[in-house]
């Protein structure tokens, strides 16, 4: 991502349409100030957007058009602060640094001037032209915030715009402003002393009044030996090492941190233009949404708020997804509809017996992979999503964090770990992939092997609800408290070996707001397409591959293979054996292939308890397991499964032989 | 949105020069002296020259029949600074046991930098005196009409605030938890005012228009003083 660090240019002249030439714009802001809305706004595509802080994982570009030219948009991961402390401030430090940008766009909380004008003067030490764009305006206003925009432009000498981007306003404007985007007039006030030290510092790196040797002091102050990297272009490794045993040196004999007197170098500009262009309207009663998102953080009634989510969870995803909506498109749509007319049209249409099987046989591409993908797990999915985003635009998440950071703490984790959790609860992959809004290693590692072990996704959830509804409740009961104490167990033991403290809770709170409807659906949407990508292409390749093993007969002999195990030890029907070999290919489509056994009448309620433990605790699924890799590393990623594996199967034989000695009436 | 003024600036060269010079004019006058030839001479000597035209231009003094007498406001300030010294004065001398001179000299340092809430503190932890130990008069305080006889600690850790109490951030410790620094860039720096308004399962502040969520971990590193109503 580095390599274009040496040729970066000094800032290109904007004003002119540069024809067809593509220039870079990096959308860059705090977290959770709408960035990834902007970000689809501006360019039609779309990035996940959330009120969780820290939701863009990967980083987005699209391109654009607009009448001075072409553009290339990065949407960055949110930064509280530059130089970078986190991996997500690392990759926005990397896109300002090294793709060239043309000119950056700050999106900022038009309700928290102040803090938004730290970022900025931090961004205005990379040396791109900016504008910044107060967005959330709308919530701003009704706060009985008077912004002058205009005195404010004056002021910073770049183009202030304010913007509702969920609803488009102020895009347009945006979008025909863009050239006019300059580099910030003013400044920090640095301490003369202060200043000293670093123009000394500058002078050791030999980029004496640059800009880079001005980003390049200030970052070797504050202690960021990230910096080097960018520098190497430009100063010999030894110049950067000692500028940087001078920072250290002389950061000890400040009388204060050197934070906190780059803080104050800022706030202190930051002061008086907050007071000249911001005016505060004396605000009525706090209203009722407050007054909620309050309830929600007290252990009374929050606790019993957190109970109800997880009641319509179960309602919406568990009785009405896989019940209902599997129901009917299982039974009605596919079973009297689709493919009794798919297989008769294949029996016409093709003539070889063994094709016809690999479309519509038992193990056949439409029959099994499509029915299954569609019919059973696309609902779920589906309701699990629409839950999922409706939590995640609401603000109720990092709510829900500050209740369970305790519950997380006996795992060495904080309540932040609550996105990939409860967002395991739909997709494990997903989820995998999310770990990165994590702050240290120990906690992705933790948050890794929970998901990989006691994190039901969607679908094995929806499964598991389907699977312990025609029985008594002491099933799903046991099932829970077996998961929920692995989890624990597991947890509190993995943070204990693994080296780390636990990193403190710090989350900002949002405010809580009616979800937007057309937010939701484009989440739901974005996530569905995601989803649909990475499963319909896998559930096809393992449908092929059963369907390989079975025509060679080995299916048969693998199951038989596998019966010890899975009969003696586990006390399983034979052919649940198949489905958990589908569930290494994918987790849910296992699950559904159990589904199946149990909606056929095969297991009895011990043999379905069991099962459902092994469900949640064992299936791996081929996703899961190169999300990890590719997050983790191989070598870890094989100890995680070979654990695993072993406590599943270790799990499942312990719950077998109590429910033979204490069997379910 | 009104933003808090840090309260850990060290006062500068100027500010320190005004308390001073508007200290002795207080004394002199507790002495009966005004005029205002006397007073430039001894400030010229003093401070520096042209120093009492200085104040009166920035409205600390105004120069009426020849004598020159502190406005309201240069009175309330030079008030201030003598309550400080004096008290300084007291605690170092009586407290402390320095001997005098180390006691003055001291006092001399401190009278600028400590806050009326400070200089309270001290107050009532010396029984709310009312003569220095050169038998002076010490400028009463708020603290000294309620005759306050119990000292609240002035600095404690975030986590023994009450929930719904207002105070004011003092200090970070900011190498013990790496953590601590982010506290910077969400505003939560010396001088800003925050609100509790819970403390389990979770610390949660508003400060300015935000909510933060914190555990005891890291408001145990956040130093803070009650803050006025």
């Amino acid at each position: 991502m580095n390599q274009n660090a040496a040729s970066r240019s000094p800032v290109k002249p904007l004003d002119a349409p540069s024809g067809e030439a593509l220039r870079g714009l990096v959308l860059a802001g705090h977290p959770n100030v709408g960035k990834s809305v902007l970000f689809h706004a501006l360019t039609g595509r779309y990035a996940m957007v959330s009120n969780f802080p820290g939701t863009t994982v990967d980083m987005l570009q699209a391109d654009m058009k607009t009448a001075q030219g072409r553009w290339r948009v990065y949407d960055t991961p949110g930064v509280v602060s530059l130089p970078p402390r986190t991996e997500d401030e690392a990759v926005s430090r990397a896109v300002l640094m090294s793709q060239n940008p043309s000119l950056a766009v700050q999106v900022a909380d038009a309700k928290d001037l102040g803090r938004s004008l730290h970022l900025t003067l931090e961004l205005s030490e990379y040396g791109l032209p900016m504008i910044l764009v107060l967005n959330m305006a709308d919530e701003a206003q009704d706060r009985g915030l008077i912004l002058d925009e205009e005195r404010l432009e004056k002021i910073l000498g770049i183009p202030v715009i304010k913007t509702v981007a969920v609803n488009g306003e102020g895009i347009a404007k945006l979008r025909s402003r863009l050239c006019e985007a300059r580099e910030l007039k003013i400044r920090p006030r640095y301490d003369s002393s202060v200043e000293a030290l670093l123009a000394e510092a500058q002078k050791k790196l030999g980029l004496e009044n640059s800009r880079l040797g001005f980003l390049g002091a200030v970052s070797l102050f504050l202690g960021d030996a990230g910096i080097a990297e960018f520098l190497a272009p430009r100063c010999q490794p030894e110049c950067v090492q000692e500028a940087r045993l001078f920072a250290e040196e002389q950061k000890r004999r400040l009388a204060r941190p050197f934070e906190l007197l780059r803080y104050e170098a800022r706030q202190s500009v930051i002061q008086e233009i907050t007071g000249e262009v911001l005016h505060q309207q004396p605000s009525g009663k706090k209203g009722f949404a407050s007054a909620l998102g309050l309830w929600c953080l007290r252990p009374f009634p929050g606790y019993g708020i957190a109970l109800g989510v997880i009641w319509v969870l179960y309602e919406f995803v568990g009785v009405f997804g896989a019940g209902t909506l599997v129901g009917f498109f299982e039974n009605e749509l596919f079973g009297r509809w689709v493919n009794p007319w798919l297989t008769s049209w294949v029996q016409a249409v093709i003539p070889w017996p063994v094709l016809q099987d690999f479309l519509t046989g038992e193990y056949g591409l439409f029959t099994m992979a499509l029915t299954y993908a569609l019919a059973l797990i696309f609902p779920i999915v589906t309701t699990f999503f629409i839950f999922f985003g409706v939590l995640e635009d609401s603000g109720y998440l990092p709510r829900l964090a500050v209740m369970l950071d305790r519950l997380f703490r006996l795992m060495g984790l904080n309540g932040k770990a609550v996105l990939p959790m409860v967002l395991g609860l739909g997709c494990g992959t997903m989820a995998t992939v999310t770990t990165r809004v994590l702050d240290t290693q120990k906690e992705k590692l933790l948050v890794s092997i929970l998901l990989t072990l006691a994190v039901p996704c969607s679908a094995q959830l929806g499964v598991i609800l389907g699977m312990s509804g025609g029985l008594s409740g002491r099933v799903l009961l046991i099932w829970f408290s077996v998961v929920m104490a692995s989890m624990i167990l597991v947890g509190w033991a993995a943070s204990r070996v693994i080296p780390g403290g636990r990193p403190p809770l710090l989350v900002q709170i949002p405010p809580l707001r009616l979800p937007k409807v057309s937010n939701v659906f484009k989440k739901v949407t974005a996530r569905l397409t995601w989803y649909s990508r990475e499963v319909i292409p896998l559930f096809l390749a393992a449908t092929a591959v059963l369907f390989t093993l079975d025509q060679l007969h080995l299916l048969k002999r693998i199951t038989r293979a596998f019966s010890p195990l899975v009969v003696g030890l586990l006390g399983l029907p034979e052919k649940s054996a198949e489905a958990f070999l589908i569930g290494f290919l994918r987790r849910d489509y296992g699950a559904a292939g159990l589904f199946d056994l149990a909606q056929r009448g095969l297991m009895n309620p011990r043999q379905a308890a069991v099962s459902m433990i092994l469900v949640t605790l064992f299936m791996p699924c081929v996703a899961h397991m190169l999300v990890t890799c590719r997050e983790r590393g191989v070598k870890t990623t094989a100890v995680i499964f070979a654990f695993v594996m072993t406590y599943a199967i270790l799990m499942g034989a312990a719950v077998n032989q109590f429910l033979l000695v204490f069997p379910l009436v | 949105m009104k933003e808090d003024q840090p309260m850990t600036r060290l006062p500068s060269r100027e500010e320190e020069e005004i308390d001073e010079a508007l200290s002795d004019i207080f004394k002199a006058s507790e002495s009966g002296e005004s005029r205002y030839e006397v007073l430039k001479k001894k400030l010229d000597e003093s401070i520096s020259p042209g120093t009492l035209d200085t104040l009166t231009q920035l409205g600390w003094t105004v120069i009426r029949n020849g004598t020159a007498v502190l406005t309201a406001e240069g009175e309330k300030r030079a008030r201030n600074v003598i309550r400080c010294l004096r008290l300084s004065e007291r605690l170092f001398a009586d407290v402390f046991g320095l001997d005098s001179e180390k006691a003055e000299k001291a006092a001399c340092q401190l009278e600028h930098v400590l806050s009326p809430e400070a200089a309270d503190s001290i107050c009532t932890l010396l029984g709310h005196p009312s003569e220095c130990p050169h038998m002076k008069t010490i400028p009463q305080g708020a603290c000294c009409s309620k005759k306050e006889m119990t000292l609240n600690s002035v600095v404690m850790p975030l986590t023994r605030a009450e929930s719904g109490s207002k105070v004011r951030v003092v200090y970070l410790e900011l190498k013990k938890s790496p953590e601590v620094y982010r506290l910077l860039s969400l505003g939560i720096v010396p001088g800003k005012e925050l609100r509790i308004l819970q403390r389990f399962p979770s610390f949660l502040l508003e400060a300015g228009e935000s909510q933060l969520a914190l555990d005891e971990e890291i408001c145990s590193h956040i130093f803070v003083r009650t803050a006025q109503a």
